[in-house]
């Protein structure tokens, strides 16, 4: 007889797991339900489940998450409708990883998977959860810069910004379109934002290579390119930049 | 060669006038140039001869000088002028090519007539022989050269036209990908719902599969029509935040506010389904209250304001598009290239898709 909580945002889902896991009677004894992360670990803490029945994707946190956040962790089956966790999943202490779907079949063979494990014992928190939320939460690769301007935030796409250009305290984002924009940031912190293509020929200037029209060889080692946006900007490269521009451009 | 650059740049800055540039430009290399040939110049020796050395120099500064003003300025004038640059190809080398040997010989005739002896036959006719060898020399190279360039354009040309030719394609195909992806998981969980509600609310699980059913049947019709009306859209709208109301059960209100005007209006197809998903999970994300969603079109002047407001959890101070908002990026510029403006506003929480189209060209 485990002590059961089902965790997930959907009433539809979490009906469904009451009414499957009703035949079992017995086994399974329903002491509570979440619709999302707060709401679970408080319930989790509050009455002490054997068993939980997590729902990955809740909508103020991850299923993992919640887990991070428990001293004690008790014996987890994820559900979700996302089948790339799964392998993963296992490799927290999951006992099982049931598909939405939920289907009868599976959870049969859930229950048999229980009874074959017999009592459960204690779980060893999951050493690499960390790793699995990190993963999880993994930013898809940024293709824009945010720019923030009085309440409004605006994206400005890396494909659209011919170059950067640090003033004072202050860095001014040109646009292919000849638009700009200001940013509090400073040069250096948003080079880490901006791809590998934006590529600094200048203490104060940042461009990107790939809205280059024309490059010239100056005098003094120094670079004239002329930018690829509406007015056909021409900057000029620093003399002690002459090394990293000639390697970057396989000169 | 960095001599040369830093000679370049002074000459530049201390002579302003470009044409005084130009012209000291080819008064050196047209005397190195005669100086190169003095061994052909028969006529030079004798002058050398005549007139000692220093005059004799003096005598092809002058001639040089001469050739520069009149041969030089002459050239450049047909060069340059807009007129015989909508000549055809062969027209204009062909123009250049004649005023070159006219003015190299009607000068050297000129130069010759005000300095030498006139009884001197011979050397009458090596002058004129000479100018017309080297303007017709210089003439052909700058006809070959003009050429090679103009064939350098021409296939240039062609890369950059095959290029959008098959920029033109991938963005159609990329427009056809975007739209066709409907969240899978979305599907998943709304088969789900619909299973559930099957056993315990028949009515709810008919309404939402009639609701699915009517969703896929917009995607999949109008798979080949990028536009869609403002009109459609909604209606999509509805569909989807239909379907997510039944799913979230009593979690979930939605409203819709639009002028009259604005139903007509084209728009990208499913422009607005990937921000009410982002509206939805945003919402939802602040779990003590009712997630509420609210449309917001009205007409512009030049164009259409689509606002998507929801009352969740402010936007992040580094706004990473996901899928759903990069689709919306996409299509954008494909269809509004540098016509659309996309805001994301804290008070009220809300993402503002401007686009600009002429009055006009709206129902087009």
């Amino acid at each position: 007889m485990y002590k059961v909580l089902l965790v997930d945002d959907e009433p539809a889902a979490r009906r469904t797991l009451r009414r499957l896991l009703e035949p079992y009677g017995p086994l399974f004894n329903i002491i509570g339900e979440a619709a999302n992360g707060g709401e679970a670990i408080e319930k989790i803490q509050a009455l002490h489940p054997e068993l939980v029945f997590l729902d990955i994707r809740l909508p103020d946190m991850s299923g993992f998450e919640v887990l991070q956040q428990l001293k004690e962790v008790p014996h987890i089956i994820f559900t979700t409708a996302y089948e790339e966790y799964a392998i993963q999943a296992f490799e927290t202490f999951a006992v099982d990883y049931l598909l939405k779907p939920l289907r009868e079949e599976r959870i049969a063979q859930t229950v048999e998977k229980l009874q074959r494990l017999g009592r459960l014992g204690n779980t060893d928190t999951a050493p690499d959860l960390q790793a699995l939320i990190d993963r999880f939460n993994q930013p898809v690769a940024a293709t824009s810069l945010s720019v923030r301007t009085g309440d409004r935030i605006n994206l400005l796409r890396f494909d659209q910004i011919t170059y950067l250009e640090a003033d004072d305290k202050y860095v001014w984002i040109y646009l292919v379109t000849g638009q700009k924009y200001l940013s509090g940031a400073t040069l250096s912190s948003l080079v880490e934002k901006l791809p590998a293509h934006f590529f600094r020929i200048q203490k104060s200037y940042l461009i990107n290579k790939q809205l280059i029209r024309e490059m010239h060889r100056h005098y003094n080692g120094r670079y004239r390119f002329v930018m690829n946006d509406t007015n056909s900007t021409t900057l000029y490269s620093g003399r002690t930049y002459q090394q990293e521009i000639r390697k970057e451009f396989g000169l | 060669m960095f001599l040369l650059a830093n000679f370049k740049q002074l000459f530049r800055k201390s002579i302003r006038n470009e044409w005084l540039r130009a012209n000291i430009s080819a008064w050196l290399i047209i005397f190195c140039f005669i100086m190169a040939l003095l061994p052909l110049n028969g006529g030079l020796f004798e002058a050398i001869g005549e007139y000692g050395v220093g005059m004799a120099l003096l005598g092809q500064a002058i001639l040089v000088t001469l050739n520069t003003l009149i041969v030089f300025n002459s050239v450049r004038w047909v060069v340059r002028h807009p007129r015989f640059k909508q000549w055809s190809f062969a027209k204009h080398q062909a123009l250049i090519l004649v005023t070159l040997i006219v003015t190299a010989v009607s000068t050297s005739l000129l130069f010759y007539i005000a300095t030498a002896e006139r009884e001197n036959i011979h050397n009458w006719q090596s002058t004129v022989l000479i100018s017309l060898y080297f303007a017709t020399g210089v003439g052909l190279v700058h006809v070959f050269s003009a050429y090679v360039s103009l064939e350098r354009q021409k296939r240039m040309d062609e890369q950059s036209l095959e290029l959008s030719r098959l920029r033109e394609a991938k963005a159609r195909a990329e427009l056809e990908a975007l739209q066709a992806k409907i969240n899978p998981h979305f599907l998943y969980n709304a088969l789900g719902a619909i299973a559930d509600l099957s056993l315990t609310d028949g009515l709810r699980a008919r309404e939402m599969t009639l609701a699915l059913a009517d969703l896929f049947r917009y995607s999949l019709n109008y798979a080949g029509d990028n536009y869609a009306t403002v009109e459609e859209e909604l209606q999509l709208s509805s569909l989807y935040l239909r379907i997510e109301q039944i799913r979230f059960e009593n979690k979930l209100q939605y409203e819709v506010h639009t002028d009259a005007e604005a139903g007509a209006f084209r728009v990208p197809r499913f422009l607005l389904q990937p921000l009410l998903e982002n509206a939805v999970k945003h919402g939802l994300k602040a779990t003590d209250r009712l997630t509420s969603i609210r449309i917001d079109i009205t007409t512009l002047e030049e164009g259409i304001s689509i606002a998507v407001e929801d009352n969740g959890p402010p936007f992040p101070e580094e706004l990473v598009p996901r899928y759903g908002l990069q689709s919306v990026f996409d299509k954008l510029d494909l269809l509004f290239p540098n016509r659309y403006e996309v805001l994301f506003l804290a008070q009220p929480k809300a993402v503002v898709i401007k686009m600009y189209t002429p009055k006009a060209r709206r129902h087009v």
